[in-house]
């Protein structure tokens, strides 16, 4: 048994290459190895595996060729490729073969390196000479130590800037040495430092997430912590904060501090620099702020009718009209309306176009600071929420309003140009607009009706519904065809349809509507205008038209359920006594009208035949 | 800083290039990388080049955004095993001592439309500042390159505010007793003006027409190099129309669109030549 280091070293991966690595490495070893890593070491310069106990001996092997049967044709040509003898086949299970016996793992190692090394699948990878391997970067050095045996390469490398060439003595060394050159190569553990150090200093935070990339951009730890003019601390603290995360990977600390993780050099230096750099930030982005508030929201959106907003929709002031329109279809305050005019004023602003994900919430400061009512001002904020499946409602009624709004618009506008999400393709957001739309009628307790919506976006929309409703979906698309006037009517109505299922009352509909639907609903062509009373013939036949003006299936759906359930003796009676396809065709018209209305009428709560028996 | 960097790269076996005669948006554009980088000829050239992005003025006012200024160009072609020692190395050289700072390389890959070319790159960082723009090709005019070129470009503005310890570019040192803001501060004003508000956009777009068509019947005449200096003038009409707010998203699209067709009909071109052996050498 030995101890087997394999070391793939490359220029700076990206931290997405480094994850995909991690996650590969262990698979690739076991293919070529026949055994998992013990150790994974994964780092912007290097890719490594440990194993700890391996045979020396790759075991014996059976290499299989042709069939028994096709020995004549296919024996010599197998034996010939594989440099034997065609004697030396022998036969088993059928086919002809040979054992390769095993051969010592050092002659194997680089073979099986190679192997590795071209298994790595990249979600973006790159060529950087004519070897034909793609790499998410190039593949400077390779190292494999089988203990003290160096089987490929020559040496590692040390700290990029603080150490250098690396020689490790023996493979179980490797940990040790890298250390020892300033690299901390376990990514688990540089995680570790890094939130100790933030830790050390007190109250920090990462509300992008740049820690799990900080990981993969350092070697070598060290949490440093910088500050900036307070003077800065005007600018909205969201653009502070995307200026330090998206741009420069800090973390802030709160007021005027942030911490940040160096790869090595003298502190004092790097710490200026750093301050530095993000004042340099702050001061554009200052020059930025300053500019659009010496306009002011209002003038800024005076200028949207310059802005297109979408080729074929018109213009940014277009959409701030239609959506006055909609917020007031949608029963929208004082409040909401006021806010969406100004909800695009942001668009015509510099600040947006350097930090186009603040978009709203920049409105929303540069309504602020000229004293608009709060209510406003955070409606403006949060009309793009909920900006993920499955993220924050907006809190405010004015709010909720503008955000149904601005989604039934962009949904109306996209589909009516032919923008329709196909397959995995959906570059306006439908889909997200769609489900955002559903929730805040579902969760958000927003009345949308479904009449906003032109059919299309509607079959879209409520197919979105469809998977946020926690009932057979079958429920659901019985709700749809029903008379239901909003989205969340119809989310109610497929709940309250399921939880019946299994009363008289629900069995009572569903088997009156089926009866009338099977056979009227194939006729449909046949039946007359109105139901006629003086062709009313048969006692059966008047008893159910009259039931059926005495039912009343509008609001609450369990008494609509319990008064469209009186119907059901009266269908079976009608189709006890009566014989529909009478000859007469006007008396067969009559009929099946009056049939028709059965079902319409029950179908004000639903299509009962999408829900199976 | 410019004369150690030229100095540094012609002890590495680099031509010296001028800055190119028409507008580019970026030393890439230069022919001496976007043509030369194509086709199975080793190539290294470094230069300097200013760089006109309209869209990026500010009329003097923001001491970080001009519509001009200068980028250092290094292209190796094929890029050395040892290239990113030879870039560390040439930081050195113009006073960065590497062990002091905190050097780093964050993932930054490449896109440009207009000349449908794409790489895998990083941008540097020193002490959290970028300084350089670093890029392995991978396609040029919509074409694989044949070998793969590294690209280095320092923003020179950048790295001279750091080397000089100033947070404006307008008080950089550009020469003893001299700043970069006394000498080009008051051209960033007069061309913002120009290209925000006076440019003339039905002009601008009839002459891109006429470019675009003197392009392809360049191409007919089998002559890229002529034919290459009207997809650079194209490009730079449509960097105006876009400063002017003159394009919807969709039309700017289809603007783009056209300058990568006659790039890619250009990189076309360029290469059966070189393969005919007849291409500059």
């Amino acid at each position: 048994m030995a101890t087997l280091l394999l070391e793939i070293g490359c220029e700076e991966l990206p931290a997405g290459a480094c994850r995909e690595a991690q996650a590969q490495l262990p698979v690739l070893v076991e293919r070529e190895l026949g055994a998992r890593p013990d150790r994974v070491f994964i780092g912007p310069r290097r890719i490594a595996a440990l194993l700890l106990e391996v045979e020396e001996r790759t075991p014996d092997e059976w290499v299989k060729g042709p069939p028994e049967q096709l020995a004549d044709k296919a024996a010599a040509g197998f034996a010939k490729r594989h440099g034997i003898e065609v004697g030396a086949l022998v036969a088993r299970e059928g086919f002809l073969g040979f054992e390769r016996p095993g051969r010592p793992l050092a002659e194997a190692l680089p073979e099986k390196l190679d192997a590795i090394v071209r298994g790595f699948a990249f979600s973006k990878s790159m060529r950087w000479d004519d070897s034909g391997v793609r790499f998410s970067r190039p593949v400077r050095w390779t190292l494999v130590k089988l203990d003290a045996e160096t089987v490929v390469g020559e040496s590692s490398f040390g700290h990029r800037f603080a150490s250098g060439v690396l020689e490790i003595p023996s493979a179980g060394d490797y940990e040790e040495r890298l250390r020892a050159a300033e690299v901390e190569p376990e990514a688990e553990e540089r995680r570790r430092q890094i939130v100790s150090g933030l830790d050390a200093i007190g109250e920090w935070s990462d509300p992008a997430g740049v820690l799990e990339e900080v990981v993969y951009l350092v070697e070598s730890v060290t949490v440093l912590v910088g500050q900036f003019d307070e003077r800065f601390l005007q600018l909205p603290e969201r653009v502070v904060v995307t200026a330090m995360q998206s741009h420069q990977r800090y973390f802030p600390l709160g007021g005027n501090r942030f911490a940040f993780v160096a790869n090595g050099g003298d502190p004092e230096i790097v710490r200026a620099g750093n301050e530095n750099v993000l004042e340099g930030r702050l001061d554009d982005a200052s020059f930025t702020f300053e500019r659009d508030v010496a306009l002011g929201i209002e003038r800024l959106a005076e200028r949207l009718g310059a802005i297109t907003f979408f080729a074929g929709a018109g213009s940014f002031a277009d959409k701030s009209e239609r959506l006055r329109v909609l917020v007031e279809k949608l029963g929208g305050g004082e409040a909401s309306l006021e806010a969406a005019r100004l909800a695009k004023a942001d668009q015509a602003s510099e600040l947006v176009r350097e930090f186009p994900d603040l978009e709203g919430h920049i409105g929303a400061e540069y309504a602020r600071l000229v004293g608009y009512p709060e209510a406003v001002c955070a409606a403006i904020d949060e009309q793009y929420l909920p900006d993920s499946a499955g993220g924050p409602l907006p809190q405010t009624e004015a709010g909720k309003v503008l955000a149904a709004a601005d989604k039934l618009d962009t949904l109306a506008v996209s589909f009516s140009l032919g923008h329709r999400p196909t397959g995995s393709r959906d570059p306006y957001g439908l889909r997200r607009a769609a489900i955002g739309l559903s929730r805040l009628a579902l969760e958000g307790g927003l009345t949308i009706p479904r009449e906003l919506m032109p059919e299309e976006v509607r079959e879209f929309v409520e197919e979105r519904l469809e998977g946020l409703v926690d009932v057979p979906v079958e429920y659901v698309r019985a709700a749809r065809a029903s008379a239901a006037p909003d989205l969340a009517g119809v989310a109610r109505l497929a709940e309250t349809l399921y939880e019946e299922r299994e009363t008289p009352s629900f069995e009572g509909v569903y088997t009156a509507y089926e009866r009338a639907n099977r056979l009227a609903g194939r006729a449909a062509d046949e039946a007359a205008e109105r139901v006629d009373r003086s062709l009313l013939r048969e006692d059966a036949e008047r008893a159910l038209a009259e039931g059926l003006a005495g039912i009343s299936v509008d609001g609450d759906v369990r008494k609509a359920l319990e008064s469209g359930a009186k119907l059901a003796p009266l269908v079976e009676r009608f189709f006890d006594e009566v014989l529909v396809m009478d000859e007469d065709p006007a008396v067969r018209a009559n009929r099946l009208r009056l049939l028709l209305d059965v079902r319409d009428t029950l179908g004000r709560l639903g299509d009962f035949s999408q829900i199976p028996r | 800083m410019i004369r150690a960097l030229e100095g540094y790269w012609a002890a590495e076996g680099c031509v010296l290039m001028q800055p190119y005669h028409t507008e580019l948006a970026a030393g890439t554009m230069n022919p001496a990388t976007f043509l030369r980088c194509l086709g199975p000829k080793p190539w290294k050239t470094a230069y300097v080049e200013p760089v006109i992005r309209p869209l990026d003025g500010r009329y003097g006012e923001n001491p970080y955004r001009f519509q001009h200024y200068f980028q250092y160009q290094v292209i190796l072609k094929p890029a050395p095993e040892d290239v990113l020692d030879r870039y560390f190395a040439s930081l050195e050289a113009i006073g960065i001592d590497l062990r002091r700072h905190d050097i780093r390389l964050v993932e930054d890959d490449w896109e440009q439309a207009t000349l449908g070319a794409w790489g895998l790159g990083w941008e540097v960082w020193c002490d959290g500042m970028e300084i350089t723009q670093w890029t392995y090709f991978q396609q040029l005019g919509g074409f694989d390159v044949e070998l793969v070129p590294a690209e280095m470009t320092y923003g020179l503005e950048r790295l001279g505010m750091f080397l000089q310890g100033k947070s404006s570019a307008f008080e950089l040192e550009w020469a003893p007793g001299v700043t970069w803001g006394g000498v080009y501060r008051e051209s960033e004003r007069e061309w913002s003006t120009y290209n925000f508000e006076l440019a003339p956009v039905e002009t601008l777009a009839r002459r891109f027409t006429e470019i675009e068509e003197e392009c392809r019947q360049l191409v007919e005449r089998r002559l890229p190099l002529p034919a290459y200096d009207q997809v650079l003038k194209c490009s730079h009409l449509l960097n105006l129309l876009d400063a002017r707010g003159a394009l919807s998203v969709t039309e700017r699209a289809g603007y783009v669109g056209r300058v990568r067709t006659l790039a890619r009909e250009v990189a076309q071109l360029y290469l059966e030549q070189e393969g005919d052996g007849d291409a500059p050498t």
